[in-house]
């Protein structure tokens, strides 16, 4: 084979074949596009989901100072070092900024000074920037600056009011600060004076630097009661304006930096928290050996590592998807290929009876798919580059990452060129297999797949799907089988198609036989019995591909609505410390349905993992957890209630409580106060105390300060005194304690059935009985409770010396508390606890034994859906508690609904308010997740293109093989019209059964495969568990319509050969064989 | 040449290509045949006797002259007019049988019918009797592949009477045929032209064939002559 003839061949192939060829390269080009894509999708779509993920978090509504804000504080011993502390400090935090812009903070402390007093006192300076924006000037002023030195040497200070009471300080007052702790008869020289210039209120949570963390005062502090912090202007403790190099006026042992960096830019986050992570070593080699202590605090290395695992679910899905393109673009360049070795056979037969060898011709079609790679290549590089930059600017994905497309992602380019090259020794070794077997090869690979293939196909991927659905760990690295699962599934469902197409042969083939004309007639005989079916698995493993891409992504999406509904807990949730009664405030701003919610770690036994007990106000829970829990599962969460609780209302205010009692043998004075336990409505809670008075039996009257009830709200319940008794008594001593309580704002009048001990032994005459327990009594203790009118009379009898010393509380309840609390609990948590529904269990909540009943288990409990937790009535709980000693306020959070109204925007006046719609968006549209769907978008439309190419392929060599019997029909007298009609419907009849069987074929791998490729935030399995959606976002009709849009692509790209083939002479093709 | 000729063409010319490599097909052939003749078209290669044949059938259209077949004048015919002829007045027998290899050989014995949308249950009586006819009522379900040449050749035989045509054209139907299943096709042929009064032309190179003819015209260099 001379250089010529091969040149001259190759070009003249090329005329002749150009659709053939021009349909190979596309179809190479669109492949290695889908690829490149989803490797951007990857490669830069992985720095683009840190960086807005990063600049969400830093974003308010995600409370991003707490995620972001980088404090250090480091504390030295040796005074040289801290007289540069504050500078060192600062250099190494801004080190760690690099270039990212960030507000830096630096606070400077000094030691703790001791104070000359009787007892063991200290105080400290402070030195805070922005001072005036973290106080509240109650009276004088701030320190001047600079310098802040006053008259006299001493140094101006500010101080809280806290400390000034507890000092007994004003305005002009000076205070020495030691050295040492002065010893008596020692002179000591302050090292230190200030006057106090001003006393301020601190403000903010910004005071949790403070050593005092804004207290003013710590006297169980150890040895030394600790005041302070004395504020000074800044400059006195961190070098000033006077420059860097000027060294303070006072030497800092404590300083506190904080750096909040802005993340909004898109910054390499990865690097920065790496940096961050450096800053406690640095600070140490820089500081020197005289370090203390060093405490670095920074959400960077946490958000990070989170986002990095979530992120690695993303790239499992995105490589998933990127399989699925890959095995589809193989099958279509296998069909291609084979056409082309097809529509060769006669030319390489040809060759090699002149002479030449496999090895010349195997060269040859090296060559040849070279340079149809490199033309792939470059157009698919374009398309690639194109198709992620015109992707980054959709709206979806540019509220996902919106950082600005500069960059084009070139590494595209790299992955097209290997995806693409990847094709020459595949197009060669194709070409060298069918020299190698004259033909014989292509025959047998539908053999061989039909001897087991695709059995071992359907059984890999059933394995694959079972490994999937028994979850794993949650990674940073990528999870190879959910990788391969998809492709699996869809190379499974195509290779089942191929089983069912003889089916439905024979059915065409009944069909066709029973038919009067021709072109249906030979349309099915064509498919039931000659090659017709070409293409069959292409056009199946497309639309299942399809089908699957497009179903995983609404199941992803109803699955992550799901969870975040479920993770919130409410519609809206308001994060805040609200005050007691908010409740009716917050249904005014959105809806009746309103509950305080207790959220806390509570104790089961010896479990060592912790269990949340979560509690809601039963009666606005079925309409609040709606969405999350049936709300047949909560319908005995309020049983404990019984049928009424009317308590005592009240409307708030002052109510004046009138106490007189006395001890028999009281030795000692004795102290008293009187606690209401006030149930404020949707669950919330509140406890007014009064001051103490002593018992000494004169009647001393005191007021109880009960919130105001919001105006239209209805009033408050009073459900319960507490009564403490503080101071001693004799042995076996005796007491009686009266308590009168009366207000203008009481609304009802307080009756008090005695009850001791527990026992129903009621005989009053109150329409409910109260309760009175001793909590914490080791049982010596009798307490009798008796009401006249107003007044509650208290008889307390104590054996042994249970009254001396130890504060003694009386609790009387507006009704006996339940022996169990209903609760509803997790599965999961049921499951390892072995338990069932009306089983008990024993909890430690704030210490307190409490026993719960469980009267549902549900999959997961709302805000804590992947941890073992309960859901209990949260005034049920608090009753059960405060009816052993422990009254404080459980509200944690506040949950609302929304279905009546109401926003985020009308909720923010209450502080951060958390939405299941924002919530729902960040999981389905957050930046971590982006590529995830924006990979299957790209594998179902590689899925369309290619089986719109592979059609085309098709068609084109169909039509070669066709021309010839097509010739004989025209020739016994078929119009050219029913010609075009029957191969059209041929095809057309491929195409569709073939697109249909997949996508039921898809459908079924999607319902076995979809919900197990779920996973929740952070990569643990969903909770709830994943249903497959066939809605959603891509509703089943859109997907059929997808389906049916690809299939009547791929039917009428084959209307030009088709054409072509039926307007090409009869006679000449009759003549020539059939060579169109 | 008659008013009642089935096929009458009058200085039909053909040429292919163009220029000084321009081959003369046919020039200016007359030819007609009447009802019930059967015409032997005999000829060397490359003689133009396809080509005749294609034009007399409309597979192909003659750069001049008139064709004219039953009655109708061919040039004045489209393409669907000319499928039309071909379905319902001309059929053809191939050297290489021209059957579809997918069907059987009743279903290509059928498909003439099919085109002309014949009711199934009467398709089938005239498959079955076609067949029988030419003696493979034996082998209705055979496909092409699983026949001798003859076979085959008998099967191309019923096709084209299928749908009981005015015109039987034959290009060679014994060309790769052994003498005796040559012999016993011909004798088919000229069978059922006379029990169809059908009029046929064939072209051949076979005596016998030419001897079973009514009448033989030779065609040489585009030209009839011998008439």
């Amino acid at each position: 084979m001379s250089r010529f003839a091969a040149r001259s061949s190759v070009l003249a192939r090329a005329r002749a074949q150009w659709g053939l060829l021009t349909t190979l390269t596309l179809t190479l080009a669109v492949s290695g596009m889908a690829v490149g894509v989803v490797w951007s999708l990857v490669d830069d779509g992985n720095a683009r989901a840190l960086m807005a993920a990063a600049a969400q978090a830093d974003s308010p509504r995600h409370g991003g100072a707490v995620v972001d804000l980088v404090s250090v504080t480091v504390s030295v011993a040796d005074d040289a070092a801290s007289r540069t502390l504050a500078s060192t400090a600062t250099a190494v935090i801004e080190r760690a900024m690099g270039d990212v812009p960030s507000d830096v903070s630096v606070w400077a402390q000094s030691p703790i000074y001791p104070l000359m007093a009787p007892q063991p006192r200290g105080a400290y300076v402070l030195d805070v920037d922005d001072l005036d924006t973290h106080v509240h000037l109650v009276e004088g002023r701030l320190p001047s600056a600079p310098g802040g030195i006053a008259p006299g040497g001493a140094i101006e200070v500010a101080i809280p009011s806290p400390t000034a009471a507890a000092l007994n300080l004003g305005l002009g007052d000076r205070v020495d600060l030691y050295a040492t702790t002065p010893h008596q008869g020692q002179d000591q020289v302050p090292a230190l004076t200030v006057t106090v210039v001003g006393v301020v209120e601190l403000t903010g949570p910004v005071w949790q630097r403070d050593l005092l963390q804004g207290a003013g005062a710590a006297t169980d502090r150890g040895w030394m009661d600790t005041y302070g912090p004395l504020l000074t202007a800044r400059g006195v403790l961190v070098s000033g304006e006077a420059g860097p190099t000027a060294e303070p006026a006072v030497a800092a042992a404590r300083v506190s930096v904080s750096a909040n960096p802005d993340w909004s830019g898109g910054i390499d986050v990865v690097s920065f928290a790496q940096r961050v992570s450096s800053v406690s070593g640095q600070l140490s080699r820089d500081v020197g050996d005289d370090v203390r202590s060093v405490v670095v605090h920074s959400g960077a290395p946490q958000f990070v590592a989170d986002a990095k695992r979530d992120l690695a679910v993303t790239r499992t899905v995105v490589m998933a998807a990127s399989a699925i393109t890959v095995a589809l673009a193989v099958t279509v360049l296998a069909l291609a290929g084979g056409a082309l070795v097809s529509r060769r056979d006669s030319e390489t037969a040809l060759w090699r009876t002149r002479g030449a060898s496999a090895g010349q011709l195997a060269a040859r079609a090296a060559k040849e798919a070279a340079l149809l790679a490199a033309m792939a290549a470059v157009v698919g590089t374009a398309l690639a580059i194109g198709v992620y930059a015109a992707l980054l600017r959709l709206p979806l994905t540019r509220q996902a990452w919106p950082l600005p497309v500069e960059a084009v992602p070139f590494t595209a380019a790299g992955v097209v060129a290997v995806v693409v090259g990847a094709a020459v020794p595949a197009v060669t070794l194709v070409a060298v297999a069918a020299l190698a077997s004259g033909g014989a090869q292509r025959r047998s690979v539908g053999a061989a797949g039909r001897a087991g293939v695709d059995v071992a196909v359907v059984l890999l991927a059933v394995v694959a799907g079972w490994h999937q659905a028994s979850g794993g760990e949650a990674t940073t690295n990528v999870d190879v089988v959910a990788v391969l699962a998809p492709v699996l599934a869809v190379l499974a469902a195509a290779a089942v198609v191929l089983r069912v197409m003889p089916l439905v042969a024979r059915v065409s083939e009944r069909v066709a036989r029973g038919s009067r004309g021709v072109v249906a007639a030979l349309a099915g005989w064509s498919l039931a019995r000659g090659s017709a079916s070409r293409g069959a698995f292409a056009f199946s493993l497309c639309a299942a591909s399809v089908v699957l891409c497009l179903v995983t992504v609404s199941t992803w999406t109803a699955s992550a609505n799901e969870q975040a509904t479920i993770a919130v807990g409410a519609d809206a949730v308001v994060a805040a410390e609200l005050p007691v009664g908010a409740g009716a405030s917050l249904a005014r701003a959105s809806c009746p349905a309103v509950s305080a919610v207790m959220d806390q770690p509570v104790s089961l036994g010896s479990r060592a993992t912790p269990t949340r007990l979560i509690g809601i106000d039963a009666a606005a829970a079925p309409v609040l957890l709606s969405s999350t829990v049936p709300p047949t599962e909560l319908r005995d969460l309020a049983t404990a209630n019984g049928a009424t609780e009317t308590g005592l209302p009240v409307a708030g205010g002052a109510l004046t409580v009138s106490v007189q009692g006395g001890f028999d043998q009281a030795s000692f004075p004795v102290w008293g106060y009187v606690s209401a336990l006030v149930d404020a409505g949707h669950g919330d809670q509140g406890v007014s105390t009064t001051a103490k008075v002593p018992l000494d039996g004169v009647a001393h009257t005191v007021v109880l300060d009960v919130p105001d009830a919001t105006p239209d709200a209805d009033p408050w319940t009073i459900v319960g005194f507490t009564v403490t008794v503080v101071g001693g008594t004799g042995d076996d001593d005796a007491a009686n304690l009266d308590i009168a309580l009366t207000g203008t704002t009481l609304l009802g009048s307080l009756t008090i059935t005695p009850h001791i001990e527990g026992s129903a032994a009621a005989t009053g005459h109150s329409p409910q009985p109260w309760f009175i327990t001793t909590p914490g009594s080791r049982g010596t203790l009798r307490a009798l409770a008796a009401s006249t009118g107003d007044t509650l009379h208290i008889d307390l009898a104590s054996r042994d010396d249970e009254l001396v010393w130890a504060p003694t509380t009386l609790v009387a309840m507006v009704r006996e508390q339940p022996a169990s609390i209903p609760v509803v609990m997790a599965q999961s948590l049921a499951d390892s606890l072995g338990v069932q529904v009306a089983d008990t269990l024993q909890l430690q909540v704030q210490a307190v034994p409490l026993t719960v009943q469980i009267v549902a288990v549900v999959p997961a409990i709302p805000s804590h859906p992947h941890e073992p937790a309960m859901l209990a009535d949260i005034g049920t709980v608090w009753r059960s508690l405060a009816s052993r000693g422990v009254s404080a306020r459980v509200t944690d959070a506040w949950w609302v609904s929304l279905e009546c109204g109401g926003t985020t925007d009308s909720l923010a006046a209450f502080g951060p308010v958390t939405t299941v719609t924002q919530a729902r968006d960040d999981a389905t549209h957050g930046p971590l997740r982006t590529a995830a769907w924006l990979s299957l978008w790209i594998a179902a439309g590689a899925a369309v293109l290619l089986s719109v190419a592979g059609a085309a392929v098709r068609a084109q060599s169909h039509a070669r093989s066709r021309a010839v019997v097509v010739a004989r029909l025209r020739g016994v007298g078929m119009s050219r019209r029913a010609a075009s009609a029957m191969e059209l419907s041929q095809h057309a009849l491929v195409v569709s059964v073939a697109a249909l069987l997949g996508t039921v074929a898809g459908g079924v791998a999607a319902w076995l495969l979809a919900p197990v490729m779920m996973v929740a935030p952070g990569g643990a399995s969903p909770n709830p568990a994943a249903h497959v959606v066939f809605g959603g976002v891509w509703p089943w009709w859109v997907v059929l319509v997808v389906v049916a849009a690809g299939a009547a692509a791929a039917v009428c790209v084959s209307v030009p050969s088709v054409r072509s083939m039926t307007r090409h002479a009869v006679a000449q093709t009759l003549r020539t064989g059939g060579d169109v | 040449m008659t008013a009642a000729d089935v096929v009458r063409l009058t200085g039909v010319h053909k040429t292919f290509g163009s220029g000084p490599a321009a081959v003369h097909a046919l020039a200016g052939v007359d030819l007609s045949a009447a009802p019930g003749e059967l015409v032997a078209l005999v000829g060397r290669s490359g003689s133009g006797k396809t080509t005749l044949l294609n034009i007399m059938g409309g597979l192909e259209r003659p750069d001049a002259g008139h064709v004219h077949v039953a009655g109708q004048d061919l040039s004045a015919l489209d393409e669907e007019g000319l499928s039309a002829l071909r379905r319902d007045t001309v059929a053809f027998i191939f050297q290489s049988f021209g059957l579809v290899d997918e069907l059987t050989a009743a279903e290509n014995v059928g498909l003439p019918l099919r085109l002309k949308q014949w009711d199934p249950v009467q398709r089938e009586h005239r498959i079955a009797s076609l067949l029988e006819l030419v003696g493979l009522d034996g082998h209705a379900r055979h496909r092409p592949t699983e026949m001798s040449g003859g076979q085959m050749q008998r099967v191309a035989i019923a096709r084209a009477l299928a749908a009981s045509p005015r015109l039987l054209i034959a290009d060679e139907p014994t060309g790769q045929l052994d003498t005796e299943t040559g012999l016993a096709v011909m004798a088919l042929i000229r069978a059922v032209v006379e029990a169809e009064g059908m009029t046929a032309v064939l072209s051949t190179h076979d005596p016998v064939m030419v001897a079973l003819a009514d009448r033989t015209v030779r065609i040489q260099d585009g030209h009839l002559v011998d008439v």
